[in-house]
């Protein structure tokens, strides 16, 4: 498998389970759901905040949560499509 | 008695002339328009798939189809411009060739290797290498313009062809892409196609007719392909 394939589906594992914690959750569980080293998650979360999958929302208590943007939701939901058309066209 | 003959054959001859002419044209636009369609519909319709993934390879893919699709329109506007406004153009010594072979064979190089580069980009290519491709098919067509060969076009595509191809077989010999069979023969056909437009005529209306139906074939089965994702 490639390194990029496997970098779509980290990005879809990190947005998955945003949006099956009822669409919010705090960095330290989600890196722990994720299973990713503190930097490459690091590094993930950054990618998809510029990217606008993602953004950072504050509680009262001033912890941060990451919660899905519109486009979040759209990419989870064109996921296995695109996954199918980049195996059918070997890209 | 072919004295006699001649002057009644020559308004014949000139209205099979026209005739082939013109059923060359009605073909050749046809194609052409539903070619071009079939290029930028697969060009727009990925677009959201890359806007969302940024993948490199759905970016090659779609830029290969949109250089193929302006490819075949600046073909088709050559088609239906050549003849109306070669006058215009000799009389002010504007070079015609530079009008639309000059930006077909930009184009067509660019197509080759951005779809082969969509399979085998992987194979340690670094994106930041990119704007070499556009250095080397401007370089190539202006070694064209300057030699004045329609031919060479032909030569720097059919080359073109050959350094993807070698280099795809090297780099998959283990394991070949499924794809790289039809993306063969879509650019060996998009390269015969240039023929068509060569001012001597090289292929009759028949032969013509055959390789613009191989091209659709091939071409809508790409298009079919796209579509069942989007």
């Amino acid at each position: 498998m490639s390194k990029k394939r496997d970098r779509l589906e980290v990005i879809y594992d990190l947005l998955n389970i945003i949006r099956n914690k009822n669409n919010s959750i705090k960095p330290t569980p989600l890196m722990r759901f994720c299973n990713l080293s503190s930097q490459s998650f690091e590094e993930y979360i950054n990618e998809l905040l510029e990217k606008k999958f993602i953004k950072e929302l504050y509680d009262e208590n001033n912890r941060k949560h990451y919660t899905l943007t519109d486009k979040g939701f759209r990419f989870l939901e064109k996921y296995s499509t695109i996954i199918g058309f980049i195996e059918d066209f070997n890209l | 008695m072919n004295l006699m003959m001649e002057p009644m054959m020559e308004p014949i001859k000139g209205q099979m002339i026209g005739q082939m002419m013109g059923g060359n044209f009605i073909v050749d636009i046809i194609f052409n328009i539903l070619f071009v369609t079939f290029s930028f519909i697969i060009f727009f319709k990925t677009k959201e798939m890359y806007e969302l993934t940024k993948y490199r390879g759905i970016k090659y893919f779609r830029y290969s189809f949109l250089f193929l699709g302006l490819g075949y329109l600046i073909r088709a506007l050559t088609g239906i411009f050549r003849f109306g406004l070669k006058n215009i153009f000799s009389q002010y010594h504007f070079p015609m060739r530079f009008f639309w072979a000059f930006p077909i064979n930009f184009l067509g190089i660019l197509a080759i290797f951005y779809l082969f580069l969509s399979i085998d980009w992987k194979f340690n290519y670094n994106e930041k290498n990119d704007y070499l491709i556009y250095i080397l098919a401007l370089l190539l067509s202006i070694i064209f313009y300057l030699t004045k060969s329609y031919y060479i076009i032909i030569l720097f595509q059919i080359l073109s062809l050959i350094v993807v191809v070698i280099f795809h077989i090297i780099k998959n010999r283990k394991s070949p892409k499924k794809m790289f069979i039809t993306y063969s023969f879509l650019l060996m056909l998009w390269i015969l196609n240039l023929f068509l437009i060569f001012p001597e005529r090289i292929f009759s209306l028949t032969t013509m007719i055959i390789i613009q139906s191989i091209s659709l074939i091939i071409m809508s089965y790409i298009f079919i392909k796209v579509i069942k994702w989007i």
